[in-house]
């Protein structure tokens, strides 16, 4: 093994549950942890949350509390928190240091809960896992709980029949979940469905809906954790996709095992498949010369497992890209996968390394690629987090949009490098032959 | 940290085992003979120094960083029975945050307020909580705070067993630094046996008895007194046995690093010895026994 690890691009638990927390609307987090903590999240992991809000109400631990016991000092800041900060439901991140000093976290939420205010606390610290792990955990945490304040809303008898709970896209797993999510939330509609996406306008009202959905889907196994505590909790029924779906082929196989589940009205999912597939046709046959002129262009992907494996054959199949590097960010997960070649890591060296020998004429991959992109002299396109200083907003690669978007992206990224390559090599022929 | 002041000595065993009494009694002989002594509690219960100083009220150094003051070392420390300077790390109260991490805090804070270039000990004793329970515990061990340990036990296998445990933190600490072992100190012995298990256990892990001290009255009734054996009863037998090991304290310096002895052995050891007081017990005293 090696013993050195450049620039992982994975944070700790709390950063992934902090990032969950500050991605749905009217969640607080409270960070019950030393300052650096929350601030690491700021800085490493999560350009995103220019997006929207940084303000992140800590309990900033010191060695005093470690040695005395934070609980005081945590009961003080959510006091403090619930006076001066909005939210309808706030939570309580534990950091690593408070969990191995044992601090009291989930009396200090009861007694909160108690006075009347919706405070949770998570079931796990920062040292339990990846970002990713912190994600799954939060999300089951933040549902169960609201479950548990008695803010859980629905049919009171039982199911919601057509409502639908997606998860495992998220931030921290997918550079586009915003977009990605409501694409999700317009094809769910025109099967008759309504569908909780937790990361959109609607917040924190949908973790109340959730424990009554007719039917959990997810996209990672990351979801798949969330969906499996729902099922055997609140017995919602679970369908796991373990690829992000990326036109038509994708979309069809992916509407056909939901339709199964939820039962639309007749003719809805033909109706709607007819449409999806006229209007992915239409951009593809748009596309003709395009696509010709990239036919066999060598790309190498990084990111999560889901996202890889959705584009990969996206672009394998729609485009004739010969995917030469598949590298996963989010750690090793048992089972094969359906992707090229593809590689585990998390070490920065290790995937310039893969990428230097991908022999690459295109990388899709994070904000964290750039430097080899440089080097290789090849365009990035941005599928993965960490999310960069590129705002992404509603942005998808997710569905027929998303792949619209993703061929739109794609050809122009090779197309712009080279004719900016030409341009350049025309530039210095020219600048030779005024020499002589 | 620069050059040392003094001795610095750590007494480790098994809680309840005579830790604070056998260190009280040690840091009071010495005191008598002549030398400059400071004896650090290191435990939240801060009861180690009670019998140096008639159970006057000290301030734990955690108690007063806590309340956030700049702390000073007359707040801290109250000078007891010939002159023996008493300080307690203290700690939080049972049940929440890390009393391994305030020992730390402590004697990080004793040394910030140079303690020892103030009062120029020659002899600095820590009474170490317990069994090492965690990283913290060890940290007098470590880091070179002091370059000598002994270990108080019983012959009852749970007290041997954490002794044992202590030899497997000073094997791991003392090669890059840590503190070694000078001895054992039997306490609180009753049965003829008791003695040949100790000598036997320090046999099999190399070290060595430093002293034996049966188990007496006259440490109850001094305790109740609050006061020192070397104190309270200075005539005694058990005041002798005390002046004796603070002079082996004092003057040893074959300090070893201890073998401690694998679980699955320490179990066949002690089941060794189950067979043999069984023996004693019903009468079979097989000719090999030191007993
Ligand atoms: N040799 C002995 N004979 C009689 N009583 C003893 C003897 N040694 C210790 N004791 C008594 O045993 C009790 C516990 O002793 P002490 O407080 O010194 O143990 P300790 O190891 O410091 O305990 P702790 O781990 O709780 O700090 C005391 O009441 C003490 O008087
Ligand atoms: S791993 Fe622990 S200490 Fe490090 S940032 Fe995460 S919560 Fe904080
Ligand atoms: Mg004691």
């Amino acid at each position: 093994m090696k013993n050195v690890i450049k620039n992982p691009r994975n944070g700790c638990s709390l950063h992934g549950a902090l990032m969950t927390a500050l991605a749905i609307r009217g969640v607080t987090p409270i960070v019950h942890s030393n300052s650096g903590c929350a601030v690491q999240n700021y800085l490493a992991e999560n350009f995103a949350a220019r997006l929207g809000r940084f303000e992140v109400p800590g309990s900033s631990v010191l060695e005093k509390q470690v040695i005395f016991g934070g609980g005081s000092r945590l009961r003080e800041q959510i006091k403090n928190t619930v006076k001066v900060l909005d939210g309808s439901l706030y939570i309580v991140l534990n950091g690593c240091e408070s969990a191995m000093v044992g601090d009291d976290v989930p009396g200090m939420a009861k007694e909160a809960a108690e006075r009347k205010e919706p405070v949770i606390c998570a079931r796990f610290a920062g040292f339990h896992g990846s970002a990713h792990h912190g994600y799954s955990r939060a999300m089951w945490d933040l549902i169960d709980g609201a479950a548990s304040l008695g803010i859980a809303r629905g049919e009171e008898s039982g199911r919601c029949g057509r409502l639908v709970s997606v998860f495992g896209i998220a931030p921290g797993l997918n550079a586009h979940f915003r977009g990605d999510l409501l694409e999700l939330r317009r094809m769910f509609r025109r099967l008759d469905a309504e569908a909780n996406i937790f990361f959109g306008p609607g917040g924190a009202d949908e973790l109340a809906n959730a424990p009554s959905a007719a039917l959990n889907v997810s996209f990672s196994k990351w979801g798949g954790f969330v969906c499996g505590r729902m099922e055997e909790k609140y017995g919602t029924p679970k369908l796991e996709f373990d690829f992000v779906p990326v036109g038509f082929e994708a979309v069809r196989e992916m509407v056909l095992a939901i339709a199964e589940r939820i039962s639309p009205d007749d003719g809805a999912v033909d109706d709607f498949l007819r449409e999806e597939r006229v209007r992915f046709e239409y951009f593809m046959e748009l596309t003709d010369e395009y696509r010709a002129a990239v036919i066999g262009a060598r790309a190498a992907l990084v990111g999560t497992e889901s996202v890889v494996t959705g584009v990969g054959k996206f672009l394998n199949e729609q485009l004739a890209a010969t995917v030469t590097a598949s590298v996963i960010t989010d750690s090793p997960a048992s089972g094969g996968s359906n992707a090229d070649n593809p590689r585990r890591s998390d070490d920065s060296e290790e995937i310039e390394d893969i990428l230097r020998r991908s022999g690459a004429d295109i990388i899709l991959g994070s904000p964290m690629e750039a430097p080899i992109a440089r080097e290789l002299n090849v365009p990035l396109l941005e599928i993965s987090p960490p999310a960069g200083p590129k705002l992404i907003l509603g942005k998808s690669y997710l569905g027929i949009t998303g792949a619209v978007n993703l061929t739109e992206d794609y050809i122009s990224a090779l197309t712009a490098h080279k004719a900016g390559r030409e341009l350049e090599i025309a530039l210095e022929i020219r600048r030779m032959s005024q020499k002589y | 940290m620069g050059e040392k002041i003094g001795k610095h000595i750590a007494i480790y065993g098994k809680g309840g085992i005579g830790k604070s009494t056998t260190t009280s009694n040690i840091s009071a002989a010495l005191a008598e003979a002549g030398y400059k002594v400071v004896q650090i509690g290191c435990d939240p219960k801060s009861d180690s120094t009670n019998t140096l100083r008639g159970n006057r009220y000290l301030p734990t150094v955690l108690d007063s960083m806590r309340d956030g003051n700049a702390v000073k070392l007359d707040d801290i420390s109250v000078t007891g029975f010939g002159g023996v300077l008493c300080i307690e790390s203290g700690g939080p109260v049972p049940g929440v945050g890390c009393a391994g991490r305030g020992i730390n805090a402590a004697v990080t804070l004793l040394q910030e307020l140079k303690l020892f270039e103030e009062f120029r000990p020659d002899f600095v004793l820590y009474d170490v909580l317990g069994d090492v329970v965690c990283g913290g515990f060890a940290v007098p061990i470590r880091d070179g705070i002091t370059d000598r340990a002994y270990v108080v036990t019983s012959s009852d296998f749970m007290a041997i067993y954490a002794a044992n445990n202590l030899f497997k933190a000073i094997n791991k600490y003392a090669p890059t630094g840590g503190a070694r072992l000078g001895g054992i100190i039997a306490n609180g012995l009753s049965a003829g046996y008791s003695k040949s298990i100790i000598d036997d256990f320090a046999a099999k892990t190399g070290t060595r008895t430093a002293a034996c001290i049966p188990r007496s009255l006259v440490i109850s009734q001094s305790e109740l007194y609050g006061k020192t054996v070397i104190e309270a009863n200075p005539n005694t037998e058990h005041a002798r046995i005390y002046r004796e090991l603070a002079k082996y304290v004092a003057e040893n310096e074959n300090l070893v690093i201890p073998n401690p002895i694998g679980p699955n052995d320490l179990r066949a050891w002690a089941r060794d010895w189950g067979d043999r007081i069984y023996n004693l017990e019903t009468g079979v005293v097989t000719a090999r026994e030191a007993i």
